[in-house]
């Protein structure tokens, strides 16, 4: 029987109809205050309403209202795992996904928000996939789901031997969101399943098909052989990217930024400051960023260390994007919130993406 | 049940007998190479129907197969430009080349091609290769006059799959007259519903024409007898297109019934978006063969051709229940 974790965040989500913006912290009393209900449970129910007997699996599940509740209901095996007291936190979903991973569940569901798919990541890396069903307020990681069904659907492909792709958890600062202030930094990657191709059309794309994998590393070789002398790059978050750096054999901080100078490693994880302090001693500089899966942000959301400023310095020419194509062609243009209406304005019009070796994409920037 | 096939946007009728016919009794003379004479006949029906000199006119098994020698006769430029999303074999044979490949994104709802944009693109010996209309979206992406403005560009050359033309009405063909460097591809396995003889043409401006010297395909008789057929007897595709654009007006009328979100179409399909995760296979359950589009859409859109009458009913009937249920 495969083992698979389920784990529900029973309070995601329930500052979103009261105008919270999340329910990290202590928030979340002021929410029940506000007469806020919980979400979760339609959620959840909506996701479960798809299992049948003949689905063999296992559930592993927290306790009561983190999962326990729900799968009762239905008639399917299933296990609870850890303990919880009164009200729950972070930490429990933390360590409970961390005693599901040591009794073997080999996927997990959860149902949340940023927040929650945050403490998973925390837990479980990239050691497992997984899948979000989405309940919560902020809504930034391009790791859920776009609904319940839609995560049912993902969890099938999985069990009959989808591929996985690897995407962004991002998280806003929730106090900084409440006063409508937007700032968003991305916390790192988990794997998740790929919705299987059931069907092909009559005539099939090229018999030649890569990975995810593989095209990454045909991007970094493309940029490795079109990286000029004297010259500096300034290479953003996420794995694309930094694919560059494993190519070019340095050490890379994945959620930071690092400048690179004739193919080798100048400064590690640098901030503002520091990118404009070099951009002062070095003439020539690109940017190389990948935009955020799901949503398509270059610029404003994940790698703020890029600024305005820093921007307009470095110039439109001077940016260049890549992407593997499994991921730009979730997304229908690119989009930049930079907090700088200029810059966005300046930045916006068709960009070309580099998505293989020979291959560049022109797309939209909004 | 029986199977319903709205996949592969071919026409749901057999052609007229007389069609049918002039291809059984070329089965009569199967044992001979196709006559000279004939192939003579073909190119002068097809320049009279496309009112283009025969010279400017060559024939093939299939436009798939003038798509992929054009792309492999013109590789040795320094890029390629394509559409994303576009007609398959032209994506498929632009990724067999060695040159840079630079594919253009076509942007809801419109799908218009950004000529102006790519003019500044051509600084170096390029061909570019679209489908006009579009396949999936179904939309004209790009007009004469914008076509014309990058055709004075002399270090481009172009290919205009034009294979849904009767539906469509426009074509480019007026440019093939002005610039030798570009040309257009057609087909009789759409709107003449010969998809089964597997016969397409290509218009070629002169420079082209010149590159393609020597590739003399030796076209099966059948094919040649099916075609001659059924350019003579033409009225059949008229009627044919006249019955897509009312039974596509009545689907329409029935979409937006039910609320699910189409393209406008100068094709015989339709993109639709459900909502309805996997639908294609959702339908294929029920028998319903659809086309997924989910190299470029979501899993819920789907590329729908245009059937018969209770075909399309069925169709629509089905979405009908799978929208009911979510």
């Amino acid at each position: 029987m495969r083992k698979i974790g389920l784990i529900v965040n029973p309070i995601a989500g329930m500052g979103g109809s009261v105008g919270l913006k999340g329910t990290d912290g202590k928030i979340i009393e002021k929410a029940r205050k506000l007469g806020a209900e919980p979400i979760t449970p339609k959620r959840i129910e909506a996701f479960l309403s798809n299992l049948t007997t003949n689905i063999k699996i296992t559930f592993l599940v927290a306790p009561r209202h983190m999962g326990e509740k729900y799968i009762k209901n239905y008639n399917v095996p299933f296990e609870v795992v850890g303990k919880i007291g009164k009200t729950t936190s972070a930490e429990d979903t933390k360590r409970i996904a961390e005693e599901m991973l040591e009794k073997g569940i080999e996927l997990l569901v959860f149902c949340g928000g940023d927040g929650t798919a945050r403490d998973v990541y925390d837990a479980i890396d990239l050691k497992i996939p997984v899948i979000g069903i989405p309940a919560g307020v902020k809504m930034f990681s391009s790791i859920f789901a776009i609904n319940p069904d839609a995560a049912w659907n993902l969890l099938k492909s999985y069990l009959e031997g989808s591929e996985l792709v690897e995407n962004e958890v991002l998280d806003i600062d929730e106090e900084a969101f409440r006063e409508d202030k937007l700032d968003s930094k991305l916390y790192g990657v988990l794997k998740i399943p790929k919705v299987k191709q059931f069907i092909q059309g009559g005539k099939k794309s090229s018999g030649k098909k890569r990975t995810e994998a593989q095209n990454k590393q045909l991007i970094a070789e493309a940029i490795r052989e079109q990286m000029r002398e004297n010259a500096l790059y300034l290479l953003g978050p996420g794995t694309t990217v930094k694919a560059i750096s494993e190519k070019l054999d340095i050490p890379i901080s994945l959620l930071g930024i690092d400048a690179v100078y004739n193919r080798e490693l100048l400064q590690k994880d640098i901030n503002e400051q520091q990118i404009l302090k070099l951009l002062k001693t070095y003439q020539k500089a690109y940017i190389i960023v990948s935009p955020i899966g799901g949503q398509g942000f270059i610029f404003g959301r994940g790698n703020k260390q890029f600024t305005p400023e820093v921007i307009k310095i470095v110039g439109k020419n001077n940016i260049i994007v890549v992407s593997t194509q499994e991921k730009l062609k979730e997304l229908n243009c690119l989009r930049v919130d930079t907090g700088d209406i200029e810059i966005d304005k300046m930045l916006r019009g068709y960009i070309k993406v580099v998505i293989g070796l020979k291959e560049k994409e022109l797309i939209e920037v909004k | 049940m029986k199977n319903i096939r709205l996949d592969k946007n071919e026409m749901p009728f057999l052609p007229p007998k007389t069609v049918q016919v002039a291809i059984y009794n070329s089965l009569k003379s199967i044992n001979r190479y196709t006559p000279t004479e004939k192939v003579e006949l073909l190119l002068e029906l097809l320049s009279s129907y496309s009112t283009i000199e025969k010279e400017r006119i060559i024939l093939s098994a299939g436009s798939d197969i003038l798509i992929k020698e054009f792309i492999f006769r013109f590789s040795h430029v320094d890029q390629i430009i394509i559409a994303n999303p576009t007609f398959i074999i032209i994506q498929n044979s632009a990724l067999q080349s060695d040159s840079e490949l630079l594919k253009v994104r076509l942007s809801e709802p419109h799908f218009t091609f950004p000529t102006k944009l790519i003019e500044n693109q051509i600084t170096k010996p390029t061909l570019l290769v679209l489908d006009n209309p579009n396949n999936p979206s179904g939309k004209r992406i790009v007009t004469e006059d914008q076509l014309g403005i990058l055709l004075k560009k002399e270090m481009l050359t172009v290919l205009i799959d034009e294979a849904y033309f009767e539906f469509s009405g426009n074509s480019v063909l007026p440019l093939i007259k002005r610039y030798p460097n570009i040309a257009i591809t057609r087909t009789l396995s759409k709107a003449f519903g010969l998809a089964g003889i597997g016969l397409g043409y290509m218009l070629a401006g002169e420079t082209i024409v010149e590159a393609f010297e020597g590739l003399d395909i030796m076209l099966p008789y059948p094919s040649v007898m099916g075609a001659i057929s059924a350019l003579q007897n033409k009225d059949y595709m008229e009627e044919f297109v006249e019955f897509v654009h009312k039974e596509k007006q009545t689907m329409i009328e029935r979409l937006q019934e039910l609320d699910a979100n189409y393209y406008e179409s100068e094709t015989n399909f339709l993109l639709i978006t459900t909502g309805i995760q996997n639908i294609a296979q959702r339908l294929a359950e029920k028998s319903i063969y659809v086309c997924p589009v989910s190299d470029y859409f979501g899993s819920d859109s789907i590329r729908v051709s245009i059937g018969t009458h209770q075909e399309n009913t069925i169709f629509l009937e089905a979405l009908q229940k799978l929208l009911s249920q979510k």
